[in-house]
């Protein structure tokens, strides 16, 4: 048999390295040496809150406007950057995989840090406003591990993974569904949950990376290097 | 393990919808694809859109005309260099040429191709390219994917036995040997082994639809495309 080209016929495979294509963006619409594929949301964001990090690909930092400030990854949603983060259906049907590479810095006072696959960015977190979503989530001063919080059609379920969360410290994050869409969630390579239940099929889940600060005389920053999906194509 | 792990093969690959919507005139829009752009009888920005469980959908506009087409060739303008035009796919140099795709409905007279051409005629025909490989499906005559062949203006046609049906993926692939034979692929199977190709021919990676009358708008989906050669020393 010949060695092929295209490996995978089946499935479509997208990779971002951070800062690749540059700066990510509040309106990567309007400015075109931005990052395509992705913008930054949130709570008093702007374009001052990414920038290029030498060591570990870009950092998002939030501002200090008020409490709860934001600085989330979402893919860009403007129709004249195409991003096809956000053109695909990243639906559970598809045996959506999800991975991220981040580093965290000081974890300071009541900050937050998402990674995962959800529907919104609502302002000030809440594990409860997204009908669907897998997501790790880390609040300061209340866990002290990663949590997934998993929800399927608004039955929410929190599960404490049992990995510390660790300043300074890098994680590799991956969410992959199976083909009865049972969400498969690993940390560093280690299965660290499995939802007992099929996921909501057609779910509008989207990659979601970001940082939340606890006060507004804080600061918080996340280092974000890689995120990748994958899908199967659709069969009919 | 060495980071380019081919040093003498340059390989491409173009995912569909990546750096944008494939556009007719993509040298006039940054945000467009830079890599192909469209051409073809009545061909516009507007045949090619996204779908987001199968790609990028190629669609002939419908009700203008007999023969409308959506062809995906690389691009031509100066100011968008694509490397798939760029780099000369010459039938000496092992050139590899592989496409996924998916039918959609089967309309009548309707038309497609992919494969390694030097023009993409209107209406599509096997006769104008001297130098040729390319799967294609005429419907109303084929019921099997064909492989049609040019060689210094002799053309042949091989039926491969794979049978064209709606709504379903297909892996093309031709692969060109040392000898200028091109084996071509369907889903990883071979269905064709080509007489030797004209030596030194440049040929262009394509794919494309023609309707086949004008009230019927044909579509198909492009999914990936990928293509190499051996690096000349």
């Amino acid at each position: 048999m010949p060695e092929f080209l295209i490996k995978e016929p089946d499935y479509v495979t997208l990779h971002w390295n951070a800062g690749e294509n540059g700066l990510v963006g509040v309106d990567a619409t309007a400015v075109m040496l931005e990052d395509g594929d992705f913008e930054i949301t949130g709570e008093a964001v702007s374009d001052a809150d990414c920038t290029n990090n030498d060591d570990f690909g870009l950092d998002l930092k939030t501002s200090t406007a008020g409490d709860d400030d934001q600085c989330f990854i979402v893919p860009a949603a403007g129709a004249d950057n195409r991003s096809l983060f956000a053109e695909l259906n990243w639906g559970p049907e598809n045996e959506t995989e999800f991975e991220a590479v981040i580093k965290t810095e000081t974890l300071a006072n009541a900050d937050v840090y998402l990674v995962g696959l959800g529907l919104t960015t609502p302002a000030t977190y809440d594990a409860a406003i997204d009908a669907d979503q897998f997501m790790f989530s880390y609040l300061q001063g209340t866990d002290t591990n990663w949590q997934m919080d998993a929800n399927i059609a608004n039955v929410d379920v929190t599960h404490d993974t049992g990995v510390a969360v660790v300043a300074n410290n890098t994680y590799h994050f991956r969410i992959a569904f199976d083909e009865a869409r049972r969400a498969h969630c690993y940390i560093n390579g280690r299965l660290v949950y499995v939802g007992n239940q099929a996921a909501t099929a057609d779910a509008a889940l989207k990659p979601i990376v970001g940082v939340e600060a606890g006060s507004a005389n804080e600061s918080m920053k996340m280092f974000v290097s890689r995120i990748a999906m994958k899908r199967k194509w659709g069969v009919n | 393990m060495s980071l380019i792990t081919k040093p003498h093969e340059i390989e491409l690959h173009w995912q569909a919808g990546r750096r944008g919507l494939v556009g007719a005139d993509s040298d006039a829009v940054l945000l467009e694809d830079k890599d192909f752009e469209l051409s073809g009888t009545s061909a516009t920005d507007a045949d090619c859109a996204y779908d987001s469980d199968q790609g990028l959908a190629l669609e002939t506009v419908g009700g203008v005309t007999d023969y409308e087409q959506v062809i995906m060739l690389p691009q031509t303008a100066t100011d968008n260099a694509s490397l798939w035009r760029e780099i000369a796919w010459t039938t000496d140099n092992l050139p590899k040429y592989e496409a996924v795709l998916r039918t959609d409905a089967l309309n009548a007279l309707m038309e497609i191709e992919c494969g390694l051409v030097l023009t993409m005629p209107s209406p599509f025909d096997a006769a104008t390219d001297d130098d040729q490989v390319k799967f294609t499906y005429l419907q109303g005559t084929d019921t099997n994917w064909q492989v049609c062949v040019s060689v210094g203006g002799a053309d042949t046609s091989h039926d491969t036995g794979v049978p064209v049906v709606a709504s379903t993926v297909y892996h093309f692939a031709i692969h060109v040997g040392r000898d200028r034979i091109a084996r071509c692929y369907i889903n990883g199977q071979p269905v064709a082994v080509t007489a030797a190709l004209t030596t030194a021919v440049d040929l262009l990676p394509t794919v494309g639809v023609q309707a086949g009358i004008a009230t019927a708008a044909c579509k198909i989906y492009v999914r990936e495309l990928a293509i190499s050669r051996e690096l000349t020393v």
